[in-house]
């Protein structure tokens, strides 16, 4: 089943379709939290945070305007808002190694997936790590969620041209980072 | 690809500057056709506006770089979405279990 079809389920009353969501989900959004820099255990009490507050408004759900990930993610999102309010400040992770580790299972892989997911930590995965906040969330929605311009402008409660000027704003930030990172160098 | 590293300090410079509407429109398309995958190439798109490239280089060079390190990881993890990847929780993505059964 889909999610749409889940949420359908759940708000007919299906205590397994919670529950489907709930698995589905639980996971991705301690992740999406984790991405941005959040400590693992705080961001595991947000995360059944939102997933309440997900459960508690599902009935508001409309799937002809979003994808259901979507609509979580806003959720997410004033969670992350509320985090960087009481911080004062958006996190950064402190150690590239360490925000790394938070988000890579190493108790089930064997080496060699290690060692892929190794690669390709120290290049996507630290390349977005490495830029500032405020552009990292535009370009992983842009090049990774794929969405349109129009569409992270809605969801980040940015104006159009913020967007776009941020897009552009981070490639330049990606061009200096790989060419001040010697490590990154087999990227070229 | 090489990077011109010499012009660092334009580069700077050039941050605060807004680009023009033809400078944006072009960086825009060059930005939706590197995520596409299409590949385009820097040096054609900076030869349609020559007088913009010091603005223009940077952006376009790094949409290229990581459009390039965004089609790695496509191949070397098939069937793996790179946005769950990123924001993974401990279950992983739905392309790694399947392959994992």
């Amino acid at each position: 089943m889909d999610d749409a079809q889940l949420v359908a389920g759940a708000l007919a009353g299906k205590a397994e379709c919670y529950d489907e969501l709930y698995r589905r989900y639980r996971g991705r959004v301690q992740g999406w939290m984790t991405s941005t820099g959040m400590p693992g255990p705080e961001a595991e009490d947000r995360a059944q945070k939102v997933l309440a507050a997900v459960c508690r408004k599902l009935a508001q759900f409309d799937p002809s305007r979003a994808m259901f990930g979507t609509w979580v993610y806003g959720f997410v999102r004033n969670e992350l808002f509320s985090y960087w309010r009481e911080h004062g400040r958006h996190p950064e992770p402190d150690s590239l190694d360490e925000s790394a580790e938070e988000c890579i299972p190493s108790d089930t892989d064997g080496p060699e997936t290690v060692h892929e997911r190794r690669q390709v930590q120290e290049g996507v995965r630290e390349l977005v790590c490495l830029l500032p906040a405020k552009l990292r969330e535009p370009v992983v929605l842009f090049w990774f969620k794929e969405m349109t311009v129009a569409e992270i402008a809605r969801l980040l409660k940015r104006p159009d041209s913020t967007v776009r000027d941020q897009l552009k704003e981070a490639m330049r930030e990606l061009r200096k980072l790989i060419a001040t990172r010697p490590d990154l160098a087999a990227m070229r | 690809m090489e990077l011109e590293r010499d012009n660092s300090g334009d580069e700077r410079g050039c941050e605060t500057m807004e680009l023009s509407e033809e400078e944006d429109a072009l960086a825009d398309e060059f930005l939706e056709l590197a995520r596409a995958g299409a590949r385009p190439d820097p040096e054609q798109y900076l030869s349609k506006l020559p007088a913009s490239e010091a603005r223009l280089r940077p952006i376009l060079e790094g949409a290229a770089l990581f459009s390039g390190e965004v089609e790695r990881f496509k191949r070397e993890h098939p069937g793996t979405s790179i946005f769950e990847w990123l924001c993974r929780g401990e279950e992983g993505t739905k392309g790694e279990r399947e392959r994992r059964t």
